[in-house]
């Protein structure tokens, strides 16, 4: 059994044009699973009656469920209550919601490692909302970096479930080719190659990041 | 500048109460030094003042105008920490403008004020740094400038030279007075140094287990000690402690009489004695007031002999453990004096110092 390598070549334009679909999705859900994650973290901390526990429930049962029921349940599930949304918005709402959870902890978690003296500095001066905005988010940001990196490579990788919801990202464009071709390591191999170089990418800019921040 | 007003104030932590029933008026530009052991409640009645903590019973007066249920950012109060809490994100600069630009001040004002404070502390050079690149005494003075710009009724200091080294702190106590001095404000401070607190308040609030125990000047609460708790917490080394009994002799003379001492009363004392005569006691002398040298009116003291056992020279003065056996007690002596330990050296009592106090409640009698 020899490889053909000459085939993978032939087909990168396609999977590229699969990764630039799997980084759009990945993008969207990122910008709204730490809109999300942020207006859950905050929930929590400011301990605002009722929706704090809300907020709560959220994280345990998006924790508590795989990703992959609960885009199954978006998209082919909903559809029997009458709300057909189609694959882009399943996959988008179904990866924001996801990492929205896992977000809100991570912020939660850095927003309550800063020293309690610092919000008590800053309450003599300003009120609470202030305080958490020019005291507490600035020193939390950076310390978020780090864990959220990890966080949005996972969901890049994540957005790989959303190939059976029938859109035509990295991974399914792997499948769709392994179908005509039957060259499953070459083109598998170059998936992965692929999913390493945006993940390595992301992981290389929030490190610049980090260290362009002061503090 | 204002006055600040207790009024049976109390707080409890559960269970815990850890302030309790506490009247005390702090006035307009006073210094005054709360001061105790650890977990008396100074630092919570501290933070009541500020509104960092919330008043169980009671209520606060600041400038006459309750305070209660006001936010900290409300009171007019300015608070120094005990590490500090300075804005790491943040400039020196914006650090000590913060406070301005919540309250929205103007822009020109928000700079006048600040050089001003920083000239004041001389930190004018460290403006456009941040806190992390600044020294511990610098950083506290960065501490000291953010209140100051504020211009508040009422400082309130916890603990805040705890964290600095010896020396600075004997500088920055220095010039906490000489800021005092200078901006003529209300200043409530809170310390477990009891240095600091004889050296810096005008009044100082001695607190034990929630219970304010005495508030005095420092002289008054050095001199006389309202209670055991504050004869044994106020001076260092802490009053030397004894149990004995008030005996009158044949002579009618009135005396102290322990296992291993009987020190006559004076004249003065024996009269104040008289109803407490045959009474079991509690009686204190300062290490100062055991003397090994003759002074002025030494000639009147009784002499007991003490075996050294333990000899500290600090430099500028010595501090001589010594017992007969059944008493144990510090003596403070010049430097001059240079006993063996174990020898027995002659102390001269001054017991017209001596200070008495009720056996069973600890409290002070006038003898």
């Amino acid at each position: 059994m020899h490889l053909d390598w000459s085939i993978l070549w032939s087909k990168i334009p396609l999977l590229a044009g699969g990764a630039v679909i799997t980084l759009e999705i990945t993008a969207i859900s990122l910008f709204f699973g730490s809109l999300l994650g942020f207006v859950l973290a905050i929930l929590r901390v400011a301990k605002v009656p009722v929706l704090e526990h809300l907020a709560k429930l959220y994280i345990v049962v998006m924790r508590g469920t795989p990703l992959l029921v609960q885009l199954f349940l978006i998209y082919f599930g909903l559809p029997s209550l009458g709300l057909d949304l189609g694959a882009w918005p399943s996959a988008i709402i179904g990866l924001s919601m996801n990492t929205g959870a896992y977000v809100s902890e991570i912020m939660r978690a850095s927003i309550l490692s800063i020293n309690i003296s610092q919000w008590e500095a800053g309450t003599m001066d300003s009120s609470y909302f202030e305080t958490l905005v020019y005291i507490v988010l600035p020193q939390a940001l950076k310390r978020m970096i780090p864990p959220l990196t990890n966080q949005f490579i996972i969901t890049l990788k994540n957005s790989s479930l959303v190939s059976l919801l029938t859109i035509q990202e990295l991974f399914r464009r792997g499948e769709q080719i392994i179908y005509s071709t039957f060259r499953a390591f070459e083109i598998y191999t170059g998936v992965a190659v692929m999913y390493l170089i945006m993940t390595s990418t992301l992981g290389a800019l929030t490190e610049y990041l980090e260290n362009r921040l002061e503090v | 500048m204002a006055e600040v007003k207790l009024s049976n104030v109390s707080k409890s932590y559960g269970n815990v109460r850890a302030v309790r029933n506490m009247d005390l008026t702090v006035a307009d530009q006073e210094f005054l030094v709360f001061v105790g052991p650890s977990g008396c409640g100074k630092t919570t009645t501290l933070r009541m003042i500020a509104g960092l903590e919330e008043i169980n019973e009671g209520d606060i007066y600041i400038d006459g105008v309750r305070v209660n249920d006001l936010a900290p950012r409300h009171r007019n109060v300015a608070v120094v920490f005990q590490n500090y809490a300075l804005y790491p994100h943040m400039t020196v600069y914006h650090n000590m403008a913060y406070g301005l630009k919540r309250r929205k001040f103007k822009e020109q004002e928000i700079h006048r004020r600040v050089t001003e404070a920083a000239r004041i502390l001389g930190i004018e050079n460290f403006l456009e740094r941040h806190p992390g690149q600044l020294s511990g005494g610098q950083q506290q003075r960065v501490a000291l400038g953010r209140a100051i710009v504020r211009q508040p009724a009422a400082f309130l200091f916890d603990e805040p030279l705890s964290a600095l080294d010896a020396k600075l702190r004997v500088l920055m106590r220095a010039e906490l007075s000489k800021l005092h001095d200078q901006l003529k404000s209300t200043m409530i401070y809170v310390t477990h140094d009891q240095v600091e607190a004889m050296t810096m308040g005008d009044r100082i609030v001695v607190m034990n287990k929630g219970v304010v125990q005495q508030v005095g000047t420092p002289k008054e609460v050095y001199y006389a000690p309202r209670n055991l708790f504050v004869a044994g917490f106020v001076g260092s080394p802490p009053m030397n402690m004894a149990t004995g009994e008030l005996r009158r002799d044949e002579a009618g003379n009135v005396l102290v009489v322990t296992q291993g001492l009987r020190l006559p009363l004076t004249e003065g004392q024996a009269q104040r004695a008289a109803p407490y005569v045959g009474m079991s006691v509690k009686f204190g002398i300062r290490a100062e007031d055991l003397h090994a040298e003759a002074i002025a009116g030494s000639e009147n003291f009784p002499v007991v002999n003490m075996k050294v056992t333990v000899v500290e020279p600090l430099g500028f003065e010595t501090h001589l453990y010594i017992t007969n056996d059944h008493e144990e007690f510090v003596a403070r002596v010049s430097p001059r004096v240079e006993p063996r330990v174990g020898e027995v050296v002659p102390f001269m009592f001054d017991v017209s110092k001596l200070h008495f106090f009720d056996a069973g409640t600890g409290d002070r009698l006038l003898i």
